[in-house]
């Protein structure tokens, strides 16, 4: 237990400087973009004193060191990422009305890619070579080929628009004394409205399934691969010698040496899936981060941008953790190492 | 003198045999599968199209702002196979043209990130547990640190949004990778027997790496290239969705599903037929990358 919390702590001091450097890089690199962004935020028509203004109230006008000095100082005192010139308000303002919903796909997704991806992983490994393997196995290479967007494409023309089992698109409106967590569907629980929970897990199931569809085939093959290379283990031999019944050959001894690699996997896929999601959400017409981060990037919006790739980092790094804790826990060769 | 020089001739000529012979091998190993033979045609004819892109396609003046609104909302016939857009352009000569800027962007992606990659891969496993080696794998842990589209996205704006500017973007998320994986075969490379007595035998480390591990790890480098063309030409076409990359009027993939959006469901085909190409000429590549990594992970063993 004392090597795995030494293990875990120096994680966390690791990813807190890999985030303080790579947000100062995002600042300088920031600095670099041709023409002035206030400028063309206000137009040509601004005079040169309200430019000034805005450039000295941005903190642009200061040296690098002090900008960033005073950005972080502002982040850690106030949670205050400074103000968007794309939307004219603060940024963290921003990020709470647009991350909670993202969030919640993204969760969706996940959780769609771990039931999926290690069910039919595990249907195919324990019915290798068999012609229930194959059909999996070819269905999982077509899954890992296609992008989000062609998923996106044809379960809005099947589902929606032919058999109309689910909306075109968009998600159920809150009115704004409603809006507790910014996730809708745990609002709707708050609300005690079970019908506009299930309404409202109906507007995300498309989006959501369209996003997970690629990363639950890939972890289908990883997790396949997995379980049969371990089948051939000494100690699934001796397992099996000493008399342990098959269902929990499989479940126990087979299952859970199989998942360091598919929980590795797991954590690159789902830390990817916030930052692949932008066109899920344009394309069913779900105001989220993606398409917010997308609409800072494009316009050059330089404490949006520091923000966003901010948050990515964060969201990314804490992936990683919650999955190296548990890689940690599975496998005790690499708590031992991890410490030294 | 001369007698050496035949004896090199000699064994010249044998390695060219046996070098062969290996080929011959291989092959037959690699066409016992028909997937792979697939994967190798379509990426053949991938690549075939690419290069005679203006030359095959039907209507190679559809490629730019070329109206005919006699011609819009065609359904996929004899005359226009993959149907007509809203201006009445054909489509499958757009696909076809639109194949080219995708092609390039993985070709410069690729060039871009194994030069880079390979290199500082080839160096912090040389400096193994020096300053050098920490210092890389720090910077590369940094470039790992953020999603790959969003780093591609904001360099492609940062600089300019055009074609190649969405190549260096792609390229700067994609360097890692390599280095990555150069790093672990070089690591791993270094307790094999080989190099060991190699290095027992005086040779310089550099002349090891150079002669003895570079030519070890070329084979596994370039099956993940052919992977990665796949995986490259959908993220750049994920970015040409949103407006990034290639500009309009020329065509792309990505750009050619997004406009089609709009159509749906009665035109279809905007969006099918584009979408159905990327997801062939990926599965192509993916297919011929398997089909390779089978054959010289055997070849290893």
């Amino acid at each position: 237990m004392k090597e795995g919390l030494i293990y875990v702590f120096k994680r966390f001091i690791h990813i807190l400087i890999i985030l303080l450097v790579l947000s100062f890089i995002v600042f300088s690199f920031i600095r670099l973009i041709p023409g002035d962004p206030v400028k063309s935020t206000l137009g040509p028509l601004a005079s040169e004193e309200s430019v000034n203004r805005m450039t000295h109230e941005l903190y642009l006008d200061r040296p690098l060191v002090v900008q960033y000095g005073h950005w972080l100082k502002n982040v850690v005192t106030q949670g205050d990422f400074g103000k968007s010139l794309l939307t004219s308000r603060p940024v963290s303002l921003d990020i709470k009305e647009y991350l909670p919903r993202s969030l919640e796909l993204c969760f969706l997704s996940a959780l769609m890619i771990l039931v999926f991806g290690v069910l039919f992983g595990t249907i195919s490994a324990v019915f290798r070579n068999t012609w229930i393997d194959n059909v999996i196995r070819f269905l999982t290479y077509l899954g890992v080929v296609t992008p989000p967007y062609a998923f996106g494409v044809l379960f809005l023309l099947i589902f929606s628009y032919l058999l109309k089992w689910f909306p075109i698109g968009g998600l159920p409106r809150f009115s704004p004394e409603n809006v507790r967590t910014g996730m809708l569907s745990i609002d709707a629980l708050l609300m005690g409205n079970f019908s506009l929970f299930i309404k409202v897990l109906q507007s995300y199931f498309l989006p959501c399934l369209s996003l997970a569809i690629g990363s639950i085939a890939y972890q289908a093959r990883i997790h396949r691969s997995a379980m049969v290379e371990n089948v051939n283990a000494d100690f699934i031999a001796f397992a099996e010698v000493a008399g342990v019944s098959k269902s929990k050959l499989i479940f126990k001894h087979l299952m859970k040496p199989s998942f360091i690699p598919t929980l590795t996997v797991y954590g690159l896929q789902v830390a990817s899936l916030l930052g692949n999601a932008f066109i899920i959400e344009s394309m069913f017409r779900i105001n989220g981060f993606s398409q917010y981060s997308l609409n800072v990037i494009l316009n050059k919006d330089p404490y949006g941008i520091v923000a966003v790739t901010f948050i990515f980092g964060v969201i990314f790094a804490v992936v990683n953790l919650c999955i190296d804790i548990g890689v940690v826990a599975l496998d005790p060769r690499i708590r031992l190492k991890g410490a030294e | 003198m001369l007698a050496a020089y035949l004896q090199k001739l000699d064994s010249d000529k044998t390695n060219k045999n046996s070098r062969i012979e290996q080929f011959k091998r291989n092959w037959y190993k690699f066409s016992r599968n028909p997937m792979n033979i697939i994967g190798l045609i379509i990426v053949a004819v991938v690549i075939f199209v690419t290069i005679f892109a203006k030359t095959l396609a039907p209507h190679p003046e559809d490629a730019g702002l070329h109206v005919d609104i006699m011609n819009a909302f065609s359904k996929p016939t004899l005359k226009n196979w993959a149907g007509t857009d809203e201006y009445g352009r054909d489509l499958f000569s757009r696909i076809i043209i639109g194949l080219r800027p995708s092609m390039g962007i993985a070709i410069m992606v690729l060039a871009i990130s194994v030069t880079i990659g390979v290199l500082l891969g080839l160096v912090a496993g040389y400096y193994k547990g020096t300053l050098i080696d920490l210092l890389i794998s720090r910077i590369t842990e940094l470039f790992m640190s953020i999603p790959p589209l969003i780093l591609a996205m904001v360099v492609c704006t940062m600089f300019s949004n055009n074609y190649f500017f969405a190549a260096i973007g792609i390229a700067v998320a994609w360097w890692p990778w390599y280095t990555r994986i150069t790093y672990n075969l070089v690591t791993s490379l270094s307790n094999e027997l080989f190099i060991v007595y190699t290095e027992l035998a005086g040779v310089k480390m550099m002349k090891i790496i150079i002669r003895e591990m570079l030519p070890n790890i070329t084979s596994s480098i370039l099956t993940k290239m052919t992977l990665d063309t796949g995986s490259i030409i959908l993220v750049a076409s994920s970015m040409s969705y949103v407006g990034l990359g290639v500009q309009p009027p020329t065509p792309s993939l990505g750009s050619m599903v997004s406009e089609g959006i709009a159509y749906l469901p009665e035109f279809w085909w905007l969006t099918v037929m584009p979408a159905l190409a990327v997801v062939v000429i990926v599965m192509g590549f993916n297919l011929l990358g398997d089909g390779l990594t089978d054959v010289l992970s055997v070849e290893d063993k």
